[in-house]
């Protein structure tokens, strides 16, 4: 099993709702259930997101010794993206046009052509692949997931929402806010609570006459500029 | 439904707070649990959080200690992202904290892992140094939020943060 990372960035979810027993065999039905799924042979562009086991980048086995480990859950998101590369569908395209030796061809001929490309080059064409390290954080309702894409968040609570029937809410200033435990008074002054300011007007007058007279040649020195085209003649 | 970004500015204003209270001497914080946390500002800061949106970045050396870094809290900026050092018990982490996310990047651990010739118990203690950060950054938060959360803030805390952002700009002005 390929040793967990000593270090990276990271983004943090609680999790709404009960995770069932992680040593149950609910717990690993319901991952086999939306582990991933190969899109190798796929003929069209797609995208494909499953569980897999930190072990077993396939996502055909889920065992307990690899994904268990203490009291946290090790897993990795799988997603693979199939799509035609651009320079390829061009190359392809060129070949088309070069052999109907300069006839005119309609937007609705070349949008034919390229779906012929891609029906016969997709099938040959890899999906490129990306794992996600996640961790799951039972007894305190957390889900670790070791990547601060947006999209990869996204992924991640869809998956859980899929595989547990859990909602997942972004660890943020918001939540943590809302579940810190502070008194009932600061829990309210929260709901009206609005940005502050360091910037004190009478402070900011203050700090402007000082460089004044830090600076006293400053107002005789520097004209004011100007783009003026009548000043500048 | 809440709205997630609702309060995000809190996340600023956390950092900039924790900015304050490094400078003046007051960033070491004890937890709910009773663990000691000592926090400092590294080499990269990111400021802004005004309505105009744009952003300054400052890093290497002692950003914290620029003309720069000043002006720009003078102007009622606030940070954004800064690298913290978090030191609690025998551990120390460096880490970029993006304030209106709560997201930890480069998150390193500098204290030694322990000798291990067990691979799982290596995975754990590596698993529980991300745990621990998270809750350390939990915890100052909650902190925060007891001095932020109550209506005399901006006559305590805020009056003072706002004197100590003109005293750097009176240092910086002579």
């Amino acid at each position: 099993m390929p040793p967990f990372k000593k270090g990276g960035s990271f983004v943090r979810f609680f999790v709404e709702g009960s995770l069932p027993d992680v040593q149950s065999e609910e717990f690993f039905e319901a991952l086999s259930n939306q582990r991933f799924r190969s899109i190798e042979n796929a003929a069209s562009e797609e995208t494909s997101v499953g569980w897999v086991a930190p072990s077993d980048p396939s996502g055909q086995d889920f065992l307990r010794d690899d994904i268990l480990l203490g009291d946290y859950v090790r897993l990795r998101i799988r997603i693979d993206k199939k799509k035609l590369p651009a320079a390829w569908l061009a190359i392809h395209m060129a070949a088309e046009l070069r052999a109907r030796e300069g006839q005119k061809i309609s937007a609705r001929e070349k949008k034919a052509i390229k779906a012929d490309i891609e029906d016969r080059v997709l099938p040959r064409t890899l999906p490129s692949v990306s794992f996600v390290e996640v961790v799951l954080v039972p007894h305190d309702s957390l889900v670790l997931l070791f990547s601060s894409s947006a999209a990869a968040g996204a992924e991640c609570a869809k998956l859980m929402h899929k595989t547990f029937g859990v909602s997942v809410v972004e660890v943020d200033p918001t939540s943590l806010a809302e579940r810190a435990p502070v008194d009932r008074d600061r829990r309210q002054y929260l709901e009206r609570c609005s940005p502050f300011s360091l910037r004190d007007s009478q402070q900011d007058d203050s700090r402007i006459e000082l460089v004044r007279e830090a600076s006293p040649s400053r107002d005789t020195v520097d004209e004011p500029m100007t783009f003026d085209a009548e000043a500048t003649r | 439904m809440t709205d997630r970004t609702e309060h995000a500015f809190l996340g600023e204003e956390f950092l900039t707070w924790l900015w304050y209270r490094s400078e003046t001497g007051r960033a070491t914080f004890t937890l709910r649990d009773r663990t000691e946390v000592g926090v400092s500002l590294d080499d990269f800061l990111c400021i802004g959080g005004s309505e105009d949106e744009t952003e300054q970045t400052l890093r290497r050396g002692l950003p914290t200690r620029s003309s720069e870094a000043t002006a720009a809290l003078a102007s009622g900026k606030r940070l954004v992202k800064a690298r913290l050092i978090l030191a609690a018990q025998h551990d120390e982490w460096t880490l970029t904290l993006d304030g209106p996310r709560f997201a930890c990047a480069s998150v390193r651990r500098n204290s030694a892992e322990e000798a291990t010739d067990s691979p799982e118990a290596r995975d754990i203690e590596r698993i529980e140094s991300f745990v621990r950060v998270g809750e350390l950054l939990d915890g100052i938060y909650t902190i925060f939020l007891e001095d932020r959360l109550q209506e005399s803030f901006s006559t305590s805390t805020l009056s003072e943060m706002r004197s100590w952002v003109a005293e750097r700009a009176n240092i910086g002005s002579r």
